[in-house]
């Protein structure tokens, strides 16, 4: 701070405050004066408080100003992920303790949010993963597993919640398409915008911005009418949905650790790879343990502008219920004000994935 | 249903009709097809969906390419658009 909020306003204080060198012994400063910094000083908009007179301004007025304050909430960086190289290029968490606040089963009600910019080419005729929440060292991706994919062959976006390592046992398979305007999938088909042409970085539908908001809302049932996937502030409706009617094979475990890994998911700990080399960018990823209404999610999503959402504003009243919030404005650190931050719940990002500006 | 991986040439003379799920291998030169058409023309039948799953899983780098394989429910599922997914 160049000048102080309270007690003695030097010279000195003056002088860095408009930007003059710092003193040296024999140097005219002349210039230095309270009517210089009334009228050659930058006011930073994000000081609580700052001269609001007409110039020169009283000294009274600059009690309170603060030159260095940042700003309450920023949104210029992301982390981005090349999709093509595999092992220990990951975005991800340490170990979370069995039993966290995000430790979700097939009976809990959650949100999980992330803004997506899409790099990857069509043609790829595999999958891309946006966010998994799974087991470390689990025998195989699905095992024990949340995770939230675009099955890039088949133009349709996947969410999965599996207990089991098997192909048959699910918690819940659940999948929208977006190239076929008919039935029940006409609705997603309207609410991304992709037209007949798969999503891609050629093609990000309704996108004018180019990202995407993608969030899965689920209730605390496993039924299709619990569980909505939004793309932006769009319902896409109608879920295709499968389960296993046997309750004692839908048993997402809590009793386990986890990891939170972004743009990819993990195979017997082997990130895998999927898709190709060009860098997808993510951001705002943000998880609930209650189900967001969609006067929420048309809040959150802000014509396309992510807010704060540490606070309440608008219809968005979850503010309470975030439990863990990752903006990536300072790298991998967890953002404070969710329920859960700290080390563990940091994200390393490693090899040629990158914390980059939008 | 029958499960089927047959060449792109193969592919190319089936009946779209019929066919209720169709994926391509990574390099592209075949397709695994669920169709209710009878093709002699192929490269492997399968018994049944699960062992047509099953292999798509033991051979994964050759269909998905992320480790997984296709599972039962994505050929259940269907979803196949003969104009888009040819």
């Amino acid at each position: 701070m160049a000048v102080p909020s309270n007690g003695a306003v030097s010279l000195l204080g003056i002088q860095n405050e408009i930007d003059e060198d710092n003193y040296s012994a024999g140097e005219s400063y002349s210039n230095i004066s309270l009517r210089s910094l009334a009228e050659n000083t930058s006011f930073n908009e994000n000081s609580d408080s700052a001269p609001d007179g007409e110039s020169p301004f009283a000294m009274s007025e600059w009690y309170g100003y603060d030159h260095d304050a940042a700003a309450a909430w920023a949104n210029a960086y992301a982390v981005s992920k090349s999709l093509s190289t595999g092992s220990d290029e990951t975005i991800k968490s340490g170990a979370i303790s069995a039993g966290s606040a995000i430790h979700f089963t097939e009976s809990s009600a959650f949100t999980v949010s992330i803004w997506v910019k899409a790099g990857w080419s069509s043609s790829l005729n595999t999958n891309i993963f946006f966010w998994t929440i799974s087991e470390p060292g689990a025998s195989s991706w699905w095992d024990s597993s949340m995770a939230l994919y675009y099955a890039e062959n088949q133009n349709r976006i996947k969410f999965l919640m599996r207990s089991d390592a098997s192909g048959s046992n699910r918690d819940m398979d659940a999948q929208w398409l977006f190239h076929d305007n008919s039935g029940i999938y006409a609705e997603s088909y309207a609410a991304a915008g992709l037209g007949t042409d798969y999503w891609s970085a050629a093609n990000r539908g309704y996108n004018t911005d180019d990202w995407t908001m993608l969030t899965i809302v689920k209730g605390t049932s496993s039924a299709s009418s619990d569980l909505k996937l939004y793309w932006n502030a769009n319902d896409c409706g109608t879920v295709d949905l499968s389960y296993d009617t046997n309750a004692s094979t839908m048993s997402m475990p809590t009793n386990t650790t986890r990891e939170v890994i972004i743009g990819s998911t993990n195979n017997g700990n082997s990130y895998i790879k999927c898709g190709d080399g060009t860098q997808t960018q993510y951001d705002e990823f943000a998880i609930w343990n209650e189900a967001l209404t969609a006067a929420e999610i048309t809040a959150i999503y802000n014509s396309g502008t992510p807010i704060n959402l540490t606070s309440d504003s608008g219809d968005y009243e979850s503010s309470s219920n975030l439990q863990l919030y990752h903006q990536f404005e300072n790298n991998g650190t967890a953002n404070t004000g969710a329920a859960l931050s700290g080390s563990d719940y940091n994200l390393t990002v490693a090899g040629d994935s990158s914390h980059t500006t939008h | 249903m029958n499960y089927y991986i047959v060449t792109k040439e193969v592919y190319d003379t089936l009946d779209k009709d019929q066919i209720s799920y169709m994926h391509k291998s990574q390099d592209r030169a075949t397709r695994l097809v669920a169709t209710t058409e009878t093709v002699s023309n192929r490269i492997r039948k399968f018994q049944s969906i699960t062992t047509c799953s099953n292999y798509t899983i033991t051979n994964h780098s050759d269909w998905v390419g992320d480790g997984s394989g296709i599972f039962e429910w994505e050929m259940e599922k269907g979803g196949y658009i003969p104009v888009i997914d040819d």
